[in-house]
């Protein structure tokens, strides 16, 4: 992928300028087209070369970046999308009246001390309320007496497996001039729009537009988080419907009016919610008061959505809520997480979490799709690259699956069978990376999670393991010489209890990554070896162990934004909620298909079980003669059994970014800037 | 190098992730946050070849690599699991000796692993009681406040593990107490299951190998450091 970092801005302005006119007749052009005839996007970018191509690739390295494909986050038409927001860059850009793209520059506004008397604005609540991040220890939360403190702003302890005290506050140096910043910005913003703040926490925010949605990505401040998170998701609405819900829930419990069934398992889990903030610490005789609202808001929940109850990770996204919202506020927020941003993820069956997994799988076979071929071998065996590698996994891999004989099903044997790595990403979807990422960001994909939808969290994935993915690349170069390595550490190390091969910093991860290759190749020398269950799995290993380590090196939030989100050659950075909800729609569909299969060949064989018994080794013969002259119990038909293995392939939007890129437009980009030169 | 894959499974708190700190790490955390989903992590050790009688490697150390996959406990994550416990070699069934009902979700899961893994025999199962340092010394039902004392039996988990071919022990993952045992019992068994299945291959099995086999099931290695690892 092609990238012109070394150009400047006012560059990039004059060329822009100079075809400002002439790009927008082009895409009102094409506008028409579309509508009239339904002529893919694609195509007619395709076939369409050379300036509008530039143009994209002009904004590609654009710091201050966005996703022009959304545009307009009700209209969805790409190229409709892609003329307005190309109207906003140009106003944002050319009237410089908002100085965003500084960045990462310096800013004059760094001396600005924050607001030291935060208000504590009538929070409405009767219960024991202890928000500790925006009450009391807000005039704190910036000052840069916090690097004396071995906790974050927020109460957590900045030290962990993955980052030290020392790595942490010198980023935290760096991050809290950033913050400011940003905050600056955002009260400009708000000024003009006509929100007065006055040193106060905002209660609402200007209407939705690439803008906010920029602002939001690069962070909402945080002492107005919990305000934010409310006024994007919706709260009032919700509670507003159900005043006094929540107080008369808990009043029901107290009063032991009721029993919640999944009390024991919320107790279990009370003291395991944050061990390391310090509002949940474990005090030697009282438990902490925010221990005591984390209870009453899972039992409230459970006993107001007995259909989900209570499910571990739960716990994790109400204690977050409560380090920035109310009792009764978080609770309502839980109930929005879980039914409208991630339905069914956290119900009884986890179906909604398999559901998830299963798009996500998609989006990475459709964006990444070298990651694609590492975590699912058949796909590359079925491709024609590495040829090598697969064959070995092929032969292992679809030895267990009935549908080892059948490549039309094979194709999306993934959405039941999900592959080993979604063990890892799962967490990351129930959680909504807590835990996954530290701390801050992991907020700031919170931000955008409010107020753009579910699908930030899939682009955050495909961001995360892009990022991993090329961690992978850099160490495979780094490390070439070095292949002796890991075997001389292993067997170092032996002090009696064994060698230690934990791997839990970014120097082991790095050197693991390598190993990943080196493995892989060295067992297809050695695949007699009965050693190990077999060499896909292996390496479906090592791949799990570096999704589960990188993410929490990712101490940056900007990592992922400003190297990734924003950027627009990731294909990715396209899909929007009305992708990821089409696509949830089609796991699921395709998800019944094969509950409905596998029902229908467990009773087939139990037919064949009784007429013939003794007749032992069904399971070899069943693929061949199973579909003979069946009559299904079920009301199952063949040809609904022929519909599900012969299951449609999700087709995914196809946007402007979808441009072929090729040298010869790199050239002409060249040329291009030459003249205007 | 020979390498396994092994799951930890088990009601939700009865120490999995405990058990497999105080193994990969020999520490212990007294406050931890539950695991969503599934971590992974790995450990190698060496154990003596255990076959004194067979002539390969009788002298030399022998690495075992444990790829462990421990699992969120809660029963909603079971439908998960088949994931986790497919291609596994070793699967650690943990409950806790202070709360009687996990033993009874052990025993599903015992269940389950023998019902739904193909190669049922080949598959290494150890029962293993957790938070032994709970109980005090005298095994007195009726303990202090602060301690909920032993509520499963040794006998009843003992014997439950015999009826089912699986290795047993009690460990605490705080005092670190019996949880080495339980992986290089499992690594002993594993390296015993290669050593047969390579003389099967080469065709020349016999009967005596079988009946150390059974005996190895059926006795648990002992604490003695120096019977299985250098």
């Amino acid at each position: 992928m092609a990238s012109f970092h070394t150009r400047s801005m006012p560059d990039l302005l004059n060329t822009l300028k100079s075809r400002n006119n002439n790009m927008n007749n082009k895409n009102t052009r094409d506008n028409r087209k579309i509508s009239n005839g339904q002529t893919s996007v694609s195509q007619i970018y395709n076939d369409r070369t050379s300036s509008n191509s530039s143009f994209l690739e002009l904004y590609d390295n654009d710091d201050d970046d966005f996703n022009y494909e959304e545009g307009s986050d009700k209209n969805n038409n790409s190229l409709n999308s892609f003329t307005e927001s190309y109207e906003i860059i140009e106003n944002d850009r050319l009237s410089k009246e908002d100085n965003d793209e500084d960045d990462n520059k310096n800013s004059t506004t760094t001396t600005t001390t924050t607001t030291t008397t935060t208000n504590n604005n009538n929070k409405s609540n009767n219960n024991n309320i202890n928000i500790p991040f925006s009450t009391a220890s807000s005039a704190a939360y910036m000052n840069p007496a916090d690097s004396l403190n071995s906790f974050d702003r927020y109460g957590f302890k900045k030290e962990n497996s993955y980052v030290t005290e020392s790595q942490y506050d010198t980023w935290w140096k760096e991050y809290s001039v950033y913050s400011l910043r940003r905050k600056k910005k955002w009260e400009i913003l708000l000024n003009k729009s006509g929100i007065s703040i006055n040193n106060n926490i905002p209660k609402r925010y200007p209407p939705k537009s690439e803008k906010l949605k920029r602002y939001i990505r690069k962070g909402i401040p945080a002492e107005w988080r919990g305000e934010a998170w409310w006024y994007f998701a919706r709260g009032d609405e919700k509670l507003n419907k159900n005043k006094g819900l929540y107080d008369n829930l808990l009043q029901k419990i107290n009063s032991k009016d009721v029993i919640i069934g999944d009390a024991e398992i919320i107790e279990r889990d009370l003291n395991r919610t944050f061990p390391d903030n310090m509002h949940f610490m474990k005090d030697t005789e009282n438990e902490p008061s925010m221990v005591s609202s984390l209870r009453r808001v899972l039992y409230v929940f459970a006993l107001y959505q007995p259909e989900i109850g209570y499910c571990q990770s739960m716990n994790f996204l109400a204690g977050l809520l409560l380090l920035f919202l109310d009792e009764e506020r978080s609770f309502w927020m839980l109930v929005i997480i879980t039914s409208r941003i991630l339905p069914n993820v956290h119900s009884v069956n986890l179906e909604g979490v398999n559901v998830d997994q299963g798009v996500l799988m998609l989006c990475v076979e459709e964006y990444l799709p070298e990651f694609w071929f590492k975590i699912n071998p058949q796909a590359a065996a079925l491709s024609s690259r590495s040829k090598h590698l697969s064959l070995n996994h092929h032969h292992i891999n679809m030895s267990n699956t009935p549908f080892s004989n059948d490549s039309s099903l094979s194709k999306n044997d993934f959405l039941f069978k999900l592959p080993p790595i979604t063990l890892c990403t799962a967490s990351w979807f129930m959680s909504c990376f807590i835990g996954i990422v530290p701390i801050e960001t992991t907020l700031r994909i919170w931000d955008c999670l409010f107020y753009e939808g579910s699908h930030v969290l899939f682009k955050i994935s495909l961001a995360i393991i892009k990022l991993s993915e090329s961690a992978l690349q850099q160490s495979n170069s780094s490390n070439n010489g070095s292949s002796g390595s890991y075997s001389s550490s292993n067997s170092s190390g032996n002090n009696g209890t064994g060698a230690f091969t934990h791997h839990n910093n970014n120097t082991n991860l790095l050197n693991r990554h390598s190993l990943i290759r080196r493995k892989s190749k060295l067992s297809l020398h050695d695949s007699h070896s009965n050693t190990v269950s077999n060499n896909s799995d292996d390496i479906d290993m090592e791949i799990f162990q570096t999704m589960q380590t990188f993410p929490k090196t990712l101490l940056n939030p900007n990592d992922i934004f400003e190297k990734i989100i924003f950027k627009k050659k990731y294909d990715f950075n396209s899909l929007n909620q009305e992708e990821i909800d089409r696509c949830r729609k089609y796991v699921v569909l395709q998800r019944t298909k094969y509950k409905n299969y596998v029902e229908l060949l467990s009773k087939k064989k139990d037919r064949i079980n009784n007429n013939n018994e003794g007749f032992s080794d069904v399971k070899e013969e069943e693929d061949s003669n199973l579909f003979g002259d069946i009559t299904t119990p079920g009301g199952i038909t063949k040809e609904d059994i022929e519909r599900a293995l012969t299951s449609e392939v999700y087709g995914f939007k196809r946007n402007l970014t979808s441009v072929h890129w090729n040298n010869s437009i790199k050239q002409k980009v060249r040329q291009m800037r030459k003249r205007d030169r | 190098m020979l390498q396994y894959k092994l799951v930890l499974l088990g009601d939700s708190s009865v120490g999995k992730s405990s058990i497999v700190q105080r193994f990969v790490k020999d520490s212990f955390d007294e406050q931890r946050e539950s695991t969503i989903g599934a971590a992974f992590l790995s450990q190698t050790i060496k154990i003596k070849s255990p076959n004194k009688d067979n002539d390969q490697e009788n002298d030399e150390d022998i690495a075992i690599k444990f790829e462990i996959w421990d699992t969120a406990g809660q029963e909603r994550y079971r439908s998960l699991a088949p994931m986790y416990y497919r291609n596994a070699n070793a699967a650690v069934v943990v409950y806790d000796v202070t709360a009687k009902d996990s033993l009874n979700k052990a025993i599903t899961w015992v269940d389950e692993l023998k019902s739904k893994v193909d190669d049922e025999k080949k598959l290494v199962i150890s029962l293993v009681g957790n938070k032994i340092d709970l109980i005090s010394s005298t095994n007195d039902i009726n303990e202090s406040a602060n301690s909920p004392g032993r509520q499963v039996d040794l006998l009843d988990a003992e014997n439950f593990a015999k009826e089912h071919n699986l290795l047993f022990h009690e460990v605490s993952a705080k005092t670190g107490k019996g949880v080495r045992d339980v992986f290089y019992e499992i690594a002993t068994l594993l390296y015993k299951q290669k050593l047969e299945d390579d003389a099967l291959n080469k065709k020349d099995t016999n009967e005596n190998e079988d009946r150390s086999i059974n005996v190895a099931l059926s006795r648990p290695s002992t604490n003695d450091p120096t019977s299985c690892c250098s």
